[in-house]
């Protein structure tokens, strides 16, 4: 059956500082779903998401970031970023793993900005298993062609992670 | 026989990197062992088309690291009810304080408020839906790691719904979830649970996740 989620590629890694997957973005698709696995590690906190161009891994103040902290354990937390290096707070993971989905709007086109949005489960291991969740949406302010994703924790590293991008026609 | 007299060895096959002549063997043996590009990567595992039960299961569950699910027109008979999701492993339901969930609800009439419970008996599919004409969910579920034995199973949801209440009022929420024990799952359950209800539930898998 011929569905319109089409596989382009994805990358793995079991114990890395980030996680790149480069040359996923083209001009043949104008949005991409991303699925993002991994297990836990005691130090991650927030999953952060950099686009890849031309240049490299672009770390410039360009990345505007909207979330919501969603704990099953807590009031929930408004966030707001903007001027930052990374789209911040993509998802939360802290020694329980997490799931992550992105929907990512028009990456490779050098005349618009990058839009994401984010959505996320994941577990935080501290004194019992506890829920939390994040939901996000970003803009990547620049006009650039970006060509990939870079996935970097705020501290220490991702484990067991894998990372697949999928367009959608 | 190539130049030289060798004999090549078939190239490796991958999705994306397929090389040479199939015939329609090939091509079935190549799927199977998810070695052959053929694009349509969300593959539909069941639909089901419900009306007049309190509960139905999803047991085929593939071999997926990643499932969605989408709930269409879901309406309940008892007014301002939900669809509420649990995990069965080798036949036992997982019916106690293994579950938790965060979800935030808005209405449009102006009621924004936050769900959440760190010792809860279901997972949420659709949110205090109506019984009146067109009162019903929409709804998609992402699934993490439900088959796999040393993880949690993790959800996030969004939902788009006409609410029970004094007048027809529209609900959004989005949230997400987590089942704590580390067990390989084999059937999703959906269930109200108050009374019978109807909807349109599909469950893909997303391949290469």
């Amino acid at each position: 059956m011929a569905t319109n989620l089409q596989f382009i590629k994805s990358a793995s890694g079991t114990s890395v500082s980030s996680l790149s997957v480069t040359d996923c973005f083209s001009s043949e698709y104008d949005v991409y779903n991303v699925n993002l696995i991994m297990d836990g590690s005691t130090t991650n906190k927030d999953i952060r998401l950099q686009y890849i161009y031309s240049g490299g891994t672009d770390t410039t103040a360009n990345y505007v970031t909207a979330a919501l902290f969603q704990g099953s354990y807590t009031g929930f937390i408004e966030l707001r970023y903007s001027g930052q290096s990374s789209h911040l707070v993509t998802g939360y993971n802290y020694d329980g793993g997490t799931g992550i989905n992105y929907t990512i709007f028009n990456p490779n086109d050098s005349s618009s900005y990058t839009f994401l949005n984010s959505q996320s489960s994941g577990a935080y291991n501290s004194s019992g298993v506890k829920l939390v969740g994040t939901k996000a949406i970003g803009v990547h302010q620049v006009t650039q062609a970006n060509t990939g994703i870079n996935i970097v924790p705020s501290t220490s590293t991702l484990e067991n992670i894998k990372v697949s991008v999928y367009g959608v026609k | 026989m190539s130049e030289y007299g060798y004999i090549p060895e078939a190239p490796e096959q991958s999705f994306g990197n397929n090389k040479g002549i199939f015939n329609p063997k090939d091509i079935y043996d190549l799927t199977r062992a998810d070695k052959y590009t053929n694009y349509g990567q969300l593959e539909l595992i069941e639909t089901q088309n419900i009306t007049g039960v309190s509960s139905t299961t999803f047991s085929n569950l593939g071999d997926y690291n990643v499932h969605f699910l989408t709930v269409n027109d879901f309406q309940p008979i008892q007014n301002g009810t939900d669809l509420r999701i649990r995990f069965i492993s080798n036949g036992t339901e997982y019916t106690g304080s293994f579950y938790q969930r965060a979800l935030q609800y808005g209405t449009n009439g102006g009621t924004f408020a936050e769900e959440k419970s760190t010792t809860g008996t279901y997972l949420r599919a659709t949110f205090n839906t109506g019984n009146a004409t067109n009162e019903k969910t929409s709804s998609y579920t992402y699934f993490y790691n439900l088959l796999d034995n040393t993880k949690y199973n993790f959800t996030s949801h969004q939902i788009s719904n006409i609410g029970a209440g004094s007048h027809p009022e529209f609900y959004m929420a989005f949230g997400s979830g987590v089942q704590t024990s580390a067990v390989s799952m084999d059937t999703i359950k959906l269930y109200n649970a108050y009374n019978n209800y109807e909807a349109d539930i599909s469950l893909y898998g997303i391949r290469y996740s």
